[in-house]
């Protein structure tokens, strides 16, 4: 390989640490750390107490899960990660301006390419780790077990990328539709046997059937190599998966390698598209901001006035309308996800209380789902100066800027509580009256993120994709508005518990009482993201 | 030193260049001149190697880019308009970078004239993410000409420049043409490159619509005066017009 590609590649970890190191200096990188200290214990610690406290027969109960879910998961997750991709090999824009024009021959650019990314792919494991550890027996075989899981999906999508960029882009796109559509139609098929079969079945024993078939086993074989080495239990049972595992990690790099084809084109519409978008999503990386704008066909009929916030909210419903395809992803999410956990459980003991925690997960989306509905001043984040130089009281440029992400947001929790009713006729866990308080608990979460991004702006930079520099920064914010949410709900949950005992244990009152201190707490949020506009300086405005 | 023959570049259904047909000697200085969607980057892309060609012929210091990619990209160096340097390395690394790919010895002492030159000396330890967009174009600049490059391609290299910046690669772009290079720049500042090129290339629409120099542009073309500018030849050129729009 070119000695300057071995350069960069030697350069890069450090190249990395010390981009971060800069990135992060003094009392901001205390506080850093400390943010990503906290979240990390947050999510680590509660699976180290559950695998300490699991006994041998939950490990293996555990373990044979693993064994029936893990593999054709982890086949799906390669298939996404084939099909998300641009139709190219991405470049960074400095290798597209430096590593092209130089004389460095294809195969040693593209083995330079999949050395970067499996050492990237060494951190993004890292990272999963934290999450799925619990179902490993081991911690050491888990970790090498993610590792090796995370290089079989870098190099499925790399050699995926170069066998699609043989074909032209249209041909890409019928490509991906198909082997979506096969997917559906062998998954849904076998699902309607299956439950044909078992009558009475729930989804999830019919999914049961579906995935231990010998369809699925025979074709989920490959990644079932990195889940047996994932869930081992001795040395020699992870050497023996471990070695099949690395098998099969360089056959693909073998054929990757050895692929000779006419990619740098490719490659670089690819990286164009990326960059597109990480432009259009520098501030959150949101599903809603990383869209392409869609068709100016239909329009918005124009607002009144509102005290000046009625054109900003005309906007941002224009731009609503022509990221709808974002919205409905994200609609999909938030009731989706909610059906899926309601759907799948049994009619046995604790069906009832299950199916009612649906509706705790609708609810859950006002604080993790605003990431993806950016309709605010994290989508602007280009045109504060254009925003700042309009003739409007601050506040009323605040609550334009967030009431359609507001509006959006609380219907698709309204309509996921509607289909939980209608359609599994799921109990709420709590009384009806309650449900006053989702409105005002999403204008909070949406105004805080708000406030959040105003108090710490931040974007992408063009000339780097700065995952983890994202990452760490979405933790911190999260990490801080639950705690506002948590503060903010809990007064609430004092005032409804005040008025609960002494309004003669009235449930309604208990529910206005709590609903008028989040409304409170929303609009203190709401004049408070006026006054910070009012006072935000545009120089503050930084590519990451 | 650069032979464009029957150039043709598409794009899924678009045409981006059309049958182009030029040549660049050695010493001398091409300016590459159209409208915005002329098929200037696209060209000076295919030129670097960087797009294949849908078909024609392209040679660099007598190597076919085509058959031969590495043994022509080692004689040539190319300005991206808009470059994007390695944020995590810094100015220095850049240029030991640059070294070991074009297998560059003992380069340190040129690096750090050059360095100087373009008033990049006291950032030479600065991360690249920190410099301004003008100085991420110093850079570049820098890492194009260590190799000491026989064919020079540049694509709106003054963009973000500052003056004494301009002054500098100008300096440098003679110099290297003086020494035997073939250069290739591309840029709408017409009356910043008229003197500085000895040859033309108007483009439009993916085609060649006037080469050579401007005394035989201003030939070409009947009612135009003899001292016209490279701007009133362009607009003649591509609008029929005068630079006033007349």
């Amino acid at each position: 390989m070119n000695r300057g590609l071995v350069y960069l590649l030697r350069k890069k970890p450090v190249g990395w640490t010390r981009l971060v190191s800069r990135r992060f200096t003094g009392a901001k990188r205390v506080s850093v750390l400390l943010g990503i200290g906290t979240l990390l214990a947050l999510l680590v610690g509660p699976q180290i107490l559950i695998m300490s406290q699991m006994k041998a027969e939950q490990f293996a109960a555990s373990a044979e899960s693993l064994r029936l879910w893990g593999p054709p998961a982890l086949l799906l997750f390669a298939l996404m990660g084939v099909s998300s991709g641009t139709g190219g090999l991405y470049f960074r824009q400095s290798e597209i301006d430096f590593l092209f024009p130089a004389p460095i021959g294809r195969r040693e650019l593209l083995l330079y390419h999949v050395l970067g990314r499996l050492l990237t792919g060494l951190l993004s494991s890292l990272w999963l780790t934290v999450f799925v550890l619990r179902w490993a027996t081991h911690w050491y075989w888990g970790i090498l077990g993610v590792l090796f899981a995370s290089w079989f999906l870098q190099l499925t999508s790399e050699l995926g990328t170069l066998l699609l960029s043989t074909v032209s882009v249209r041909f890409t796109r019928w490509v991906k539709r198909g082997a979506w559509l096969g997917v559906a139609i062998l998954l849904g098929g076998g699902m309607i046997v299956a439950r044909q079969q078992m009558a009475g079945s729930t989804l999830l024993e019919a999914a049961h059937r579906v995935a231990s078939s010998t369809p699925v086993v025979v074709v989920s074989a490959p990644a079932r190599v990195f889940i047996e080495a994932f869930a081992s239990d001795t040395a020699g049972q992870f050497a023996g998966w471990g070695v099949a595992g690395l098998g099969v990690l360089l056959l693909l790099f073998g054929l990757i390698v050895r692929f000779d084809v006419a990619y740098t084109e490719g490659a670089i519409r690819a990286s164009r598209l990326v960059q597109e978008r990480l432009r259009r999503m520098r501030s959150g990386g949101s599903a809603l901001a990383a869209a392409a704008p869609g068709s100016a066909r239909f329009s918005v009929p124009t607002l009144p006035w509102l005290g000046g916030a009625g054109p900003l909210i005309w906007r941002q419903c224009i731009e609503a309308l022509r990221s709808v395809r974002a919205i409905v992803f994200t609609g999909v999410m938030t009731i989706g996800f909610p059906i899926l956990f309601v759907g799948m459980q049994s009619d046995g003991d604790g069906a009832v209380s299950l199916r009612s925690a649906g509706f705790i997960m609708v609810l859950a989306m006002s604080v993790f789902m605003t990431q993806n509905l950016a309709l605010d001043f994290r989508r602007d984040v280009d045109r504060m100066a254009l925003l700042k130089s309009l003739p409007l009281p601050p506040a009323a440029v605040a609550l334009g800027q967030i009431v359609p992400a507001i509006v959006i947001l609380t219907v698709l929790q309204g309509l996921a509580f509607a289909v939980l009713s209608l359609a599994f006729g799921a109990a709420m866990p709590w009384p009806p009256s309650m449900l006053l308080l989702w409105v005002p608990f999403s204008w909070l979460s949406v105004a805080l993120d708000n406030v959040l991004f105003l108090m710490f702006p931040y974007r992408f930079s063009a000339a780097e994709s700065g995952q983890f520099r994202f990452m760490a920064r979405a933790m911190m914010v999260m990490f801080v508005k639950l705690v506002g949410l948590l503060v903010a709900g809990g007064v609430a949950a004092g005032v409804g518990a005040l008025l609960y005992f002494v309004g003669g244990r009235s449930l309604l009152l208990a529910a206005v009482g709590a609903t008028i201190v989040l409304a409170g707490a929303a609009l203190a949020s709401t004049i408070a993201l006026g006054r910070i506009f009012g006072n935000y300086d545009i120089n503050k405005d930084v590519a990451g | 030193m650069i032979e464009v023959t029957g150039l043709c570049k598409a794009y899924d259904d678009r045409l981006a260049v059309r049958d182009l047909s030029f040549a660049v000697a050695a010493g001398e200085v091409l300016g590459l001149v159209g409208p915005n969607g002329a098929g200037k980057t696209t060209t000076l892309r295919a030129i670097a190697g960087i797009h294949p060609p849908t078909s024609g012929s392209l040679r660099v210091a007598g190597h076919d880019i085509a058959e031969e990619p590495v043994e022509a990209k080692s004689r040539l160096a190319m300005i991206p308009d808009d470059p994007q340097l390695f944020s995590s390395l810094t100015v220095w690394e850049h240029l030991e970078f640059i070294a070991q790919v074009y297998q560059v010895k003992d380069f340190a002492a040129a690096a750090e004239e050059l360095l100087e030159r373009f008033e990049l000396l006291d950032r030479r330890d600065s991360l690249a993410d920190a410099l301004s967009r003008g100085m991420r174009q110093k850079v570049a600049v820098v890492c194009a000409l260590l190799h000491k490059p026989d064919v020079l391609l540049l694509d709106e290299p003054m963009t973000g420049l500052d003056p004494r910046g301009i002054r500098t690669l100008f300096e440098a772009i003679r110099t290297r043409s003086v020494a035997g290079a073939a250069v290739v720049i591309s840029s709408h500042l017409l009356g910043q490159i008229e003197q500085l090129c000895t040859k033309f290339l108007i483009m439009g629409e993916g085609t060649s619509l006037f080469f050579g120099s401007r005394d035989e542009i201003g030939h070409a073309m009947p009612g135009l005066r003899d001292d016209a500018s490279l701007e009133e030849i362009f607009f003649q050129a591509t609008e029929g017009g005068s630079a006033d729009g007349s």
